[in-house]
């Protein structure tokens, strides 16, 4: 019985999310070739896409976006893994490792407003130095932020993605015998950092490459954070297709629905190079393995790594500490290290402003983790069952579908979901919302609970199954209680993804629902740090709290159990 | 037995519901053109209106809290605030409503809007209308000195939005840090020399921009009247522009960041000008800057100016999708928007500062005392300062001036 009910998860789970992306995608592509009969646009053309290719921004945006999303991608796996490597049994990484689910619950916007507050020409280092050391009366006339070279929004990605890549390598590297490989790089006279470059890597790498996936497309696509950091003339293509689809003149969303596509055949092409750069990097790098060499050049990136490690865990901080002065500032102008005068009133008024939206974030979020999370449980004990049957199965074929709403950009297909939605009277429906969180915080969960689930060993749940029979039972008491902690890990990690999202729940909630994203979002668009701060530093706190009680569950829970104790 | 009583519950109901029953007989045959207005405030009991406004002011947001309070209270119509980014976001919601066939009980009843979102939906027929006239605060309105009343950036309203609040294009600075201001574009090019890096203007095609760019387009020219026809009309269009272009080249050279980023709107030029940034800032409310005085977003030594050659000046407006599912309540709320109490109360510093759209001449003795009673702000500029308005040059031209602007500096 229970194996049969398993065996619906798989294509139920895909079924659920994939049709509506492919749906959504029809109702974007008509569109880019000039069919959109609500417009009275109904012969199919190429204009759009000529518009789009000859329109004297879209290279420079195109650049931009190139560069932004490939070299954040590159940075915050090259800050992740040396960082890793480093400190690996050090204090350093446990206390990394802490923090972790602090870096993890930062909201993107949230963060991008506290760095420019921070380092922007009258940003906080720059009141706090001047004029006394500086001399300067009015800030200085260059800036960090928002460069045009779209530098810095590469900086904030990196920034801000580096720690989900060290959550997702932690995850990984459980599956890799870690201790062992490097004990055995040891004793053959390999230097840690050698080890983990010659052995470690090439096996990590592949299972990084979907976390990786999600990361470049994520660059590919974003539109808050360009719009924050990014450079402005022009802008990044998310930004520039996502001004179009806003634009006063409506037959704009014609081209920008071809824009769109082009953002996703951007995203698939670098997927593709991707993949042929890994496949080519272990190529090439295969002969040097057993070259011999024990020590390596790189050696003295060890110090720069804890400084990048502080750099990382710094600046979350700084940027959450000028919101916490911001939020509590009446006056504060430049060059004062600190505001003029204080008030409440922001943090009253926000307070009240935010109960509702704060309630339904809240409910929102934990009705999709906990959904989502018995989608992919029973997705992946499926996956069980039928390894056990056929060993060496590793999952569904078709399973990677599960990943296309993190890989095509929201941009993309938003737009036709919601016509489709209007279509079946399904629009500014909660439960339409929650499942279209769903469609995003389902395949996060895949992405982050598939790695120690598919490491559970087995033998347990048999020896389960021998003492007692039932298979349920194996899975209640022993399987999933063993799993809590990164059951509830998780589950934090999907409320954090449903309390993010801001286009989905503009799109798909017809204006009905107010989440602690939109309100903020539409708040920031006022520019006032005071209330920005407030309402960032909401929506900040929020997924914190659960992060925190996904840690402390489990600590409690096994306060008398020594074996399941946190290493 | 059970059956009974249920039968019996639901005669109740219905009596219960008598008079609304009435009223929908009576009406039912009636489209709503045809209510009195004292019979549509009566089908408006009880409806629910989405006001789909921007929502990034605080003292904005507030001042539609209050509204909806008094709104409910009066009219026992339910009035939420949905807060937007941006107004083409309501838009494409529209929009999308109607490819998907769903021409009534539409997701937005009224819509915070004006310009070239105003004449894109008019266009498209995405507007419900004719209705304005038929509000009794209609009457009241200032058409003799606003003519952006009846024209939205060169569309004809026709009675398909109503109007709501004034709007000009305003300059902000500190007085702490500059004492003599420019008083025309040609002035504005010389302080941006003397201060480089510390002027800017909102990239184009930000509605803020825009403007910022028509001014210096109607200023730089020596016959204006060419603006105001049809660009399609022009005989040579890009000569007519040639003078702007060269006047932006000269200001990007010395503007902030030399040109190669600019602030996203007037809200983060604001934050700028707090900063210290810039020395200059716009607005398209000359009460902006009073407003964020009191409220400490900005320093109590900022004033504003306006060039003494004037500025442009428009008006935001209230319109009704075609498919609204409570055009009768959007009215009501629009027309309560549209009263003395609640212009004046919009029109106060305090509050927020939008000024009214109303013939305060016309209006009671008592009525004229509410605007009396707003005291100037400590920015705020004189009646007399405020009253050389340019209007809206024709809307043909903002499409050849955002592509323009596009390919010389966004590429």
């Amino acid at each position: 019985m229970l194996r049969r009910c398993l065996a619906a998860f798989p294509a139920v789970t895909a079924a659920v999310f994939i049709v509506p992306v492919v749906i959504g995608l029809i109702g974007t592509w008509l569109p880019a070739f000039g069919y959109l009969p609500a417009l009275g646009a109904e012969r199919l053309t190429w204009a759009h896409w000529e518009y789009l290719l000859t329109h004297p921004s879209v290279p420079t945006a195109a650049r931009h976006t190139l560069i932004s999303a490939w070299g954040s991608t590159l940075l915050s796996l090259l800050a992740a893994l040396t960082l890793l490597a480093l400190t690996w049994r050090s204090r350093t990484l446990r206390w990394l490792r802490r923090s972790l689910s602090g870096l993890l619950a930062i909201p993107h916007a949230a963060f991008a407003i506290g760095i420019v507050a921070l380092l922007a020409p009258s940003g906080w280092l720059i009141k706090l130095a001047s004029p006394a050391l500086t001399g300067w009366e009015l800030p200085p006339i260059f800036s960090l932020v928002r460069d045009p070279w779209a530098i810095s929004l590469m900086f904030v990605l990196a920034l801000k993605e580096t720690p989900f890549i060290i959550f997702m390598t932690l995850a990984a590297l459980q599956q890799l015998q870690v201790g062992r490989s490097l004990q055995m790089g040891r004793s053959l006279g390999y230097t840690e950092f050698m080890a983990w470059r010659r052995i470690i890597l090439p096996q990590l790498l592949p299972l990084l490459r979907l976390p990786l996936f999600a990361v470049l497309a994520y660059g590919v696509s974003v539109v808050d954070l360009a719009l924050i950091v990014g450079p402005s003339a022009p802008s990044t293509l998310a930004v520039l297709v996502d001004r179009w689809f806003n634009h006063p003149d409506i037959l704009r969303r014609l081209p920008g629905s071809a824009g769109a596509t082009l953002l996703l055949v951007l995203t698939v092409l670098s997927l593709g190079l991707w993949w042929l750069l890994e496949k080519l990097w272990l190529r090439l790098s295969r002969p040097h393995w057993d070259s011999g060499q024990r020590r390596s050049a790189l050696h003295w990136l060890a110090r720069p790594a804890e400084g990048l490690s502080l750099l990382l865990i710094g600046s979350a901080l700084a940027a959450f500490m000028v919101l916490v002065v911001w939020s509590f500032a009446f006056r504060w102008g430049f060059p004062d290290p600190l505001p003029q005068s204080w008030t409440l009133r922001f943090w009253e008024r926000g307070w009240t402003r935010l109960q509702q939206p704060f309630w339904l974030t809240l409910w929102t979020g934990l009705a999709a983790a906990v959904i989502g999370l018995v989608l992919v449980v029973g997705c992946l004990e499926h996956e069980v069952t039928l390894r056990r049957r056929r060993p060496g199965f590793t999952g569904p074929k078709l399973f990677w579908l599960i990943y296309v709403p993190l890989i095509v950009p929201q941009i993309a297909f938003l737009f036709g979901i919601q016509v489709v939605l209007v279509w079946f009277n399904l629009d500014g429906n909660w439960l339409a919302l929650l499942w279209s969180h769903l469609m995003f915080v389902v395949p996060y969960l895949f992405l982050s609970l598939s790695g120690p689930y598919r490491n559970f060993d087995d033998r347990y749940v048999r020896q389960a199954m021998l003492l007692h029979g039932g298979e349920w039972c194996a899975l209640s008491r022993v399987k999933w209680p063993m799993l809590l902690r990164p059951l509830c890990y998780v589950t934090a990690l999907g409320f954090a993804v449903s309390l993010a999202q801001y286009l989905p729940t503009l799109y798909v909630g017809s204006g009905r629902f107010a989440t602690l994203t939109t309100e903020t979002v539409s708040i920031a668009g006022g520019g006032d740090r005071r209330l920005v701060g407030v309402y960032a530093l909401t929506q900040w706190l929020l997924p914190m709290l659960i992060y925190s009680l996904a840690l402390l569950v489990p600590a409690w829970c096994f306060r008398h159990r020594r074996g399941m104790r946190l290493q | 037995m059970t059956k009974t009583r249920l039968r019996i519950i639901r005669m109740f109901k219905t009596l219960r519901h008598m008079p609304l029953v009435a009223s929908l007989v009576l009406t039912a045959g009636l489209p709503v053109a045809a209510l009195a207005w004292d019979d549509l405030e009566d089908a408006a009991r009880g409806q629910q209106v989405f006001f789909n406004a921007w929502g990034g002011s605080e003292p904005i947001n507030d001042y539609l809290l209050w509204a909806a309070d008094e709104i409910a209270d009066r009219y026992d119509i339910v009035l939420e605030h949905v807060k937007v980014g941006d107004t083409g976001d309501v838009v494409s919601r529209v929009l999308a409503e109607r490819a998907a066939g769903r021409d009534e009980g539409g997701s937005v009843d009224l819509v915070w809007i004006n310009g070239e979102n105003f004449r894109a939906m008019k266009e498209q027929d995405l507007l419900y209308g004719p209705w304005t006239d038929r509000l009794p605060h209609y009457e009241l309105l200032d058409f003799d000195n606003k003519p952006t009343l009846t024209m939205d950036f060169s569309t004809p309203v026709d009675n398909m939005e109503a109007p709501w609040g004034m709007a000009q294009l305003t300059f902000m600075y500190d007085s702490a840090r500059v004492d003599t201001l420019p008083d025309s574009m040609a002035e504005l090019l010389t302080f941006a020399q003397e201060n480089p890096g510390r002027v800017t203007y909102p990239a184009l095609p930000s509605f803020y921009g825009t403007t910022f760019v028509k001014q210096a387009m109607l200023e730089l020219t020596d016959d204006p009247s060419v603006f105001y026809e049809s660009a399609n009309a022009v005989e040579d269009p890009a000569a007519e522009l040639a003078p702007l272009w060269d006047f932006l080249d000269e200001l990007h050279a010395v503007a902030w960041q030399q040109g190669r980023a600019f602030p996203q709107d007037a809200p983060q030029m604001k934050q700028m000008l707090n900063d210290g940034e810039i020395l200059l800032s716009l607005s398209f409310n000359p009460n902006d800057a009073s407003n964020a005085i009191l409220t400490g977003e900005l320093p109590d030594t900022v004033r504003t100016y306006v060039h003494s050659g004037g500025t442009i000046g428009n008006t935001h407006f209230l319109a009704i999708p075609y498919n609204a599912s409570a055009p009768e309540a959007a009215m009501v709320v629009a027309n309560f928007l549209m009263s003395p109490e609640a212009q004046a109360r919009k029109a106060d510093i305090e509050i927020w500062g939008d000024p009214t759209v109303l013939a305060i001449d016309q209006l009671s003795r008592d009525e004229q005392q509410l605007f009396d009673d707003i005291e100037r702000g400590p920015a705020g500029l004189s009646d007399e300062a405020l009253e050389a308005v340019l209007l809206e040059p024709h809307a043909t031209w903002v499409p050849l001036l955002e592509d323009e602007w596009q390919r010389r500096y966004a590429r």
